[in-house]
């Protein structure tokens, strides 16, 4: 359990109502609604939602973004899910996870479809190593280099296998060798940001990008989700 | 940690720099990963012989990055 403003909700709503009510709602892995917050390329984000019985990824972010390419669910070391893979997902904590996905804190940032989601994975994999303690030297030597080789399958300057098995032989030095999870996290994010735009990725090989336009502005960064300092770098 | 206490070895690894001289001296239980910092295999150790080298690997860490963690009880028996 964690105190926060899903959790305060739902303990008035058991409260007001009783458990048995609150399980009648919700799978039987997650009981009760569930909070979801939209971002990204969706107008007015961001959107708070609740949630009640099985809904679709797909169905949940068509409604405010009639279209939009892909999401990445659970924060930025969640995963990535393309559109029509996520007409097969359900918003739910429990069978996500059967799926190997993660809702996390309940973030879903929603990719429109005039942005390169390469370049926007090498970007908050950027981020993320930007944000690291520095600490252990493992994570302070390896996570760079987890950051260079998205950047180069988005540049096309790497085989898209070559880089996947880099990542892999990343993950295997760094997960769990240090002190906090945020390689495991980074890595797993990168990862599956490299499997869901596997098409795009030879695209970029063959010196293509499928994003049909230039976007106007950073994506996430317009909310101020990610630092101003990589807005400048940008 | 007595003489013939069982205990494991763990790489506080924010202080590890590699310097890699615990392997040299215990390296069927310290390995170095592909930058040179050390890794334990966490098992469980007993006896004065191996507590006297790894007690000998912490001590040659120029960075005290070495525990020696007491194990109590039996961890995974069943």
């Amino acid at each position: 359990v964690v105190a926060n403003a899903e959790t305060v909700a739902h303990a008035a709503l058991v409260v007001r109502h009783g458990a048995a009510w609150f399980r009648s709602i919700g799978s039987e892995s997650t009981p009760g609604s569930a909070l979801v917050t939209l971002q990204g390329d969706v107008d007015g984000a961001p959107i708070v939602l609740e949630i009640v019985g099985p809904t679709t990824l797909a169905s949940v972010v068509s409604t405010f973004a009639p279209s939009w390419q892909a999401a990445l669910t659970g924060g930025f070391a969640g995963s990535w899910i393309d559109a029509d893979a996520a007409h097969h997902v359900i918003v739910d904590p429990g069978s996500m996870r059967a799926q190997g996905l993660t809702l996390g804190c309940g973030l879903i940032a929603v990719l429109g479809p005039d942005r390169c989601p390469l370049g926007e994975t090498a970007r908050l994999v950027d981020w993320l190593v930007g944000q690291r303690a520095g600490q252990c030297g493992s994570c302070r030597t390896g996570l760079p280099l987890a950051a260079e080789t998205v950047h180069r399958v988005a540049e096309g300057s790497v085989r898209l296998s070559r880089a996947q098995g880099a990542l892999a032989r990343l993950e295997h030095s760094l997960a769990g060798s240090g002190l906090c999870s945020l390689p495991d996290a980074v890595l797993a994010m990168a990862q599956s940001g490299l499997l869901t735009f596997a098409d795009e990725a030879r695209a970029h090989r063959r010196g293509r990008c499928c994003a049909a336009g230039s976007p106007r502005d950073p994506w996430l960064a317009t909310h101020g989700l990610l630092g101003r300092h990589e807005e400048e770098g940008d | 940690l007595t003489s013939d206490e069982a205990f494991r070895i763990e790489v506080d690894a924010a202080r590890c720099d590699g310097w890699g001289m615990c392997a040299v001296v215990l390296g069927e239980h310290l390995s170095l990963d592909e930058w040179g910092f050390a890794r334990s295999d966490g098992r469980t150790l007993e006896g004065g012989r191996i507590g006297r080298r790894a007690r000998r690997a912490a001590a040659c860490c120029p960075n005290q990055a070495l525990l020696l963690v007491p194990v109590t009880g039996r961890v995974g028996a069943e």
